[in-house]
């Protein structure tokens, strides 16, 4: 089945006339994704790549089935976009910008979840269930169908693992990256049920990194609920505390929550299966099936 | 981003949140004229960045007016914590009967905003917290609610019902919650909140941390002081767009993801080589933009080694190649460059780096150990 994204997923390109907006449409249009609409205000009537365009997220709803959204639309205009969408009745909204205010994804954070929205992001490579759908910008080459799913709040670290993975032909369900920013709009807790419930999914990759408590958030559910098996990466070992390393999520506070080794022991104690260094993802995946 | 305390403490001021007399000062004489002003016993207070400035020799009672430019020019000489004050705030010394602690910060934990309240403030709440976790109170506000009368209401029983003190926090939690949305804040923070001999109650010390990402609308609240806190490669790297992290070591990061930056430094860290600086190119690099971010690294004079490592996705390995590939010339002969290309274009990339004698691998591991065992050599 995969999880978020499959070939029944219409989607939407706000932004669609950006640069970024207008090359990634036409990138998941060749991967088979159904990009049924784009928007951007004052650009209705455009084609793009063959792809209509409509001046609102509403518009773009009255004339096609639009079920999912993408945004590549820059930080300060991304809170406007997500609660266009959120209100228009998305249901999946995908936001790519990196260096969204705190404040901006707070609200949007909780509005889509009031809504039964699920929000992707910021800061995400976005979402692909290889094969089927490609909701954001990876390298879709990398990918390979299969049976694990990935979450990843480093787009680059996702396509580390995957490699590592497609490489030994181990095929992946559903690459999901979470973002690096500090208010995720989902978080692993939020993905997990997905992929255990996932008919396609046989074993879950957790890819985090240091700062915050995600991991440790998540720990506590896979302990509790999951029982396929999962398997962790978490980078930072040797990241200085009280600096910020680069995601905006990513610091560890004096004291060391948010740390490495705390999340490590964390996530090993929930039954987690840890792996040290990146290459070592698929021989670990190989040694679990 | 964070805030010098009479910054802090202006903004304080505009919400009519109550604050001694006062004005900052970047001289003795300034510092001097202010406290004439004013009249009688004032306090000088060092403005640094950094907290334990009292026990560093940072803040001093002066009685005597006559005495006011020789502490002045004492604590402009006195570092704290390595940071150089960039100037004094001079204010009024008053007459205390109760310090308390308020603060309205983004938990990120949580992914909520908290009201932080403790009757017995003065301290680090961290200590507070430690000593005696009855004294505190938060409260945590829904976001699609905002703050509501409610919030503050679970105050009351802090102030043992005292009906015109509350009156008066709440209206100072008001202001404190408006600041903290507007000014895009991470954190606000009265410590402590002083209520005075005739119970009014006055920020004596205000911290405020703006986000990073909502810099570009706060422009009005960050002065270039702001900067001062950062290490200068850092500020040198943000004038050219990039994100730089200053670490201790000899080898610069340059990568198109922080996830893949933090991976690369715990695997040198693993072959104990210190990391001098990380550069994030982020996504969709042009070779302008490397040969930009070369430039920026070169300048760290701990540096003396370069590693490259992408892993394209939506950034291509040809387009990075070819910023190495111009700005080789630029980088000085003792510094060794090694590259990992991975990804989309990985092949056009290798190719181009071959074109000017530089071998780029597509493994990291072997990446790290060819710069390794270069460096070593060197």
């Amino acid at each position: 089945m995969s999880i978020l994204i499959n070939e029944d997923t219409k989607l939407i390109v706000q932004g669609i006339t950006g640069r970024e907006g207008s090359y990634h449409a036409s990138l998941m249009k060749k991967y088979g994704t159904k990009v049924v609409a784009g928007v951007t205000p004052g650009k209705g009537g455009h084609k793009i790549e063959g792809i209509p365009v409509f001046d609102s997220v509403y518009e773009a709803m009255k004339n096609t089935e639009a079920n999912a959204s993408i945004l590549f639309v820059p930080p300060r205009f991304t809170k406007d976009g997500i609660l266009e969408a959120i209100d228009a009745g998305i249901e999946l909204v995908v936001t790519i910008a990196e260096g969204v205010p705190v404040h901006d994804m707070l609200f949007a954070h909780y509005y889509a979840q009031a809504n039964n929205c699920i929000l992707i992001g910021p800061n995400t490579p976005g979402i692909i269930s290889p094969g089927k759908s490609k909701v954001g910008f990876m390298s879709d080459n990398l990918y390979k169908k299969g049976n694990v799913g990935v979450m990843s709040r480093s787009a680059t670290l996702s396509y580390e693992i995957v490699n590592n993975l497609s490489n030994k032909g181990i095929g992946q369900s559903t690459v999901i990256g979470i973002g690096g920013d500090s208010i995720p709009g989902s978080s692993y807790i939020d993905l997990l049920p997905l992929f255990e419930k996932d008919s396609q999914t046989d074993l879950i990759v957790i890819v985090g990194e240091i700062g915050g408590s995600d991991e440790e958030i998540a720990a506590k559910y896979i302990k509790e609920h999951m029982k396929k098996p999962v398997v962790a990466f978490i980078a930072g070992d040797a990241a200085p505390e009280g600096k910020v390393m680069g995601h905006a999520g990513a610091i560890i506070s004096p004291g060391g929550e948010g740390g490495v080794k705390n999340k490590r022991k964390i996530l090993q104690d929930a039954g987690v299966h840890m792996i040290e260094k990146l290459s070592e993802i698929a021989d670990m995946v190989l040694s679990i099936f | 981003m964070k805030l010098y305390e009479y910054q802090v403490k202006e903004i304080f001021f505009k919400y009519g949140i109550g604050i001694q007399e006062g004005k900052f000062a970047k001289t003795p004489q300034e510092a001097k004229q202010i406290a004439e002003n004013i009249g009688g016993s004032v306090v000088l207070k060092s403005q640094v960045l950094v907290g334990g400035r009292g026990k560093a020799g940072g803040v001093k009672i002066v009685d005597d007016l006559s005495d006011v430019e020789k502490a002045a020019d004492e604590i402009l000489k006195t570092e704290i914590k390595g940071y150089k004050p960039v100037g004094i705030l001079v204010e009024k010394k008053m007459e205390i009967k109760k310090e308390l602690y308020l603060s309205i910060v983004f938990d990120r934990k949580m992914k909520k905003t908290v009201i932080i309240f403790s009757p017995s403030g003065g301290m680090d709440i961290e200590e507070i917290s430690k000593s005696s976790p009855e004294k505190i109170t938060k409260v945590y506000i829904n976001e699609l609610l905002g703050l509501q009368s409610f919030h503050i209401n679970r105050l009351l029983p802090l102030v043992n019902n005292d009906k015109e003190m509350f009156s008066k926090l709440k209206k100072i939690v008001k202001a404190l919650y408006s600041i903290y949305k507007k000014s895009d804040s991470m954190i606000v923070e009265i410590n402590p909140l002083a209520l005075t001999e005739n119970g009014d109650l006055v920020a004596l010390d205000g911290k405020m941390e703006i986000d990073n990402n909502a810099e570009y609308r706060q422009k009005s609240l960050i002065d270039t002081d702001n900067k001062n806190a950062e290490d200068p490669i850092e500020i040198i790297g943000k004038e050219a767009g990039f994100v730089v992290i200053k670490l201790k070591g000899n080898i610069s990061i340059i990568s198109n993801g922080a996830g893949l930056a933090l991976s690369t430094l715990d695997l040198l860290d693993k072959y104990n080589m210190g990391v001098a600086n990380i550069l994030d190119l982020s996504g969709g690099a042009t070779p302008e933009k490397v040969m930009r971010a070369i430039k920026v690294v070169i300048q760290d004079k701990d540096v003396k080694g370069i590693l490259f490592n992408i892993f394209g996705g939506i950034t291509r390995c040809d387009e990075i190649a070819r910023g190495i590939a111009g700005a080789l010339k630029s980088i000085p002969e003792d510094i060794s460059v090694v590259c990992r290309l991975q990804g989309t274009n990985r092949d056009e990339g290798i190719n181009i780096l071959k074109g000017v004698n530089l071998d780029a691998d597509t493994d990291l591991e072997e990446t790290v150990k060819n710069i390794v065992s270069t460096m070593n050599r060197g």
